[in-house]
């Protein structure tokens, strides 16, 4: 969005990344908390009304998981009730609604990266370290439109001769494979005038759109130094959390939690900034 | 570029890359384990073919045929949206992969699950997904001695890569799930998508009849004209023609006319 294109951008594809990071993977469920907030205040914030289908798709994987993992693990120790022989247990319905957690943190924070980073921003962060992909995503990016313009040029030209306009599966295949035909050829003479043109004797060069700023450098040492700081703890065993046989009573642990807290909640910071200079700083004339 | 370098850097991923992340895995996510290893060793696995494939000097046709393809599979997955479930990607992937070799066949697949994502939305999903259909490419280029010669063949590895790759995906979000193979939850998966797993077959079994023979006309004649893809080795006519080449010509005669 908006908010994030003063940011080189690397910035937010290495905040997603920190983020999903630990909230795809951790069971902790004070960290998944931490995730599912800042993420839903961030989507809305985004999205607006767009966000809320997302947000009760969701729910309701959130409400299926835990409902139907009892139903395959019997573990834990307190039974809620039997179905046929097998007990229903507390443990296991907690567990799976922790595993609901984590994919619908997966489904909003990957909903954010759709909003957020566009592939223009995804070709400027490769496009130097991976030429070759880069050129062959953006070809494609290219071709796409141009093959669908000759679909639909095709397709005018069928009902110009007075067919029927019913969709049929033969006639767009016909169409497919002709739009194929046509553009293989164009193609295969683009790859000529690229070989012509010195394609694969010496290394490409590309020109830089923007500057690496402080600001960059700092956002990215804020993102990372949190995550690394929450991985810290992970691996030092302060927030280890488990299920079975019985819940864990530790796994809050202030300093892991709040730090995971703030890497959630940082991209809010830039939003509430903004918003209020617009409403508060109104132009003078 | 020399080629040992390359060598060297998929070693490593073999052999540093992998057990690092099992590491890491059971050290920081100790019930989760074995998603994070699953995800990480997926992307490994795309970073380390990626990195040769950068390395490695590939002539401009083979960029711009795996552009175009992947673009046409794109496209194929709007054009046929008004069938249900119906999608051409599979079929063009392993038609693009037999005539034009396998390394092609898995970039074609790759591109087309990371760009029809940028449309469709990234996800979890995404590696799995480009693994899966590069793979498919791969294999379909390494039978694709077979597989270009045989009609039935073809359709028999298209009708079996569909099953064999949702079955593959169930037991990938199986392990997601619950760190092992639970075989209820497994069985109870595998019925839930089946729907999904038949449509799959039968789309690609559809599309790779229906494409069969006008895929393999357009690029026959790419491959002779160019002297590119199966017939690379054999643009010097005086090594004699097998029964393709002179299928392929006369394509190229009736193109002509």
């Amino acid at each position: 969005m908006c908010y994030f294109k003063t940011f080189d951008p690397t910035v937010p594809m290495t905040y997603l990344l920190c983020v999903m990071s630990i909230c795809v993977f951790t069971a902790n469920p004070y960290l998944q908390l931490c995730a599912l907030f800042g993420g839903t205040v961030l989507l809305l914030c985004i999205k607006k009304k767009k966000a809320l289908k997302l947000l009760a798709l969701c729910a309701a994987v959130i409400a299926v998981m835990g409902g139907t993992n009892p139903l395959f693990v019997h573990r834990g120790l307190t039974e809620l009730f039997h179905i046929g022989k097998d007990p229903y247990t507390l443990e296991a319905l907690l567990y799976g609604l922790s595993t609901g957690c984590a994919i619908a943190g997966l489904l909003i924070w990957f909903s954010a990266f759709n909003a957020i980073v566009t592939q223009d921003d995804i070709l400027a962060v490769f496009g130097k370290r991976m030429p070759k992909t880069a050129l062959v995503i953006s070809m494609i990016l290219g071709f796409i439109p141009k093959l669908h313009d000759k679909y639909r040029e095709l397709l005018h030209a069928q009902y110009g001769t007075g067919a029927t306009r019913r969709k049929s599966l033969r006639r767009c295949a016909s169409l497919f494979v002709a739009c194929l035909a046509c553009e293989a050829e164009r193609v295969m003479d683009i790859s000529l005038s690229m070989k012509a043109r010195g394609y694969g004797l010496k290394k490409r060069t590309r020109a830089q759109r923007r500057r690496f700023r402080k600001s960059d450098g700092a956002a990215i040492v804020f993102s990372v130094g949190l995550c690394v700081l929450c991985f810290v703890l992970i691996g030092k065993g302060r927030l280890d959390y488990w299920y079975y046989p019985r819940l864990s009573p530790n796994g809050f642990d202030p300093l892991g939690v709040g730090s995971y807290l703030l890497l959630c909640v940082a991209p809010l910071f830039f939003i509430v900034k903004e918003r209020t200079l617009w409403r508060y700083c109104p132009a003078r004339n | 570029m020399s080629s040992t370098r390359t060598k060297i850097i998929s070693l490593c991923i073999f052999l540093l890359a992998f057990p690092a992340i099992c590491v890491v895995g059971v050290v920081f996510f100790k019930d989760r384990s074995v998603s994070f290893v699953l995800t990480g060793v997926v992307i490994a696995m795309l970073a380390g073919y990626f990195y040769i494939y950068e390395k490695k000097d590939s002539p401009a046709w083979e960029l711009v045929i795996i552009a175009l393809m992947s673009a046409l599979s794109v496209m194929g997955r709007t054009v046929f949206a008004f069938l249900p479930s119906l999608k051409p990607c599979s079929a063009i992937i392993i038609l693009t992969a037999i005539y034009f070799g396998r390394e092609t066949g898995f970039m074609v697949g790759a591109f087309t699950a990371l760009v029809s994502n940028f449309y469709f939305g990234q996800g979890a999903w995404t590696p799995f997904q480009m693994l899966a259909w590069g793979l498919t490419g791969y294999f379909a280029g390494m039978l694709g001695k077979w597989l270009v010669r045989s009609r039935i063949l073809l359709l028999i590895y298209s009708a079996v890569i569909g099953v064999f790759f949702s079955l593959l995906m169930d037991l990938y979000s199986c392990l997601w799930f619950d760190g092992k193979v639970v075989f209820s939850r497994y069985l109870a998966l595998i019925s839930s998508a089946a729907w999904v797993t038949v449509s799959y077959a039968v789309s690609n079994v559809i599309f790779t009849a229906l494409f069969m023979e006008p895929f393999g006309r357009i690029f026959k004649r790419l491959c002779v004209k160019y002297g590119i893809g199966i017939y690379r080795l054999q643009t010097n006519r005086s090594k004699g023609l097998t029964e393709d080449d002179k299928t392929a010509d006369k394509a190229v005669r009736e193109g002509q006319q």
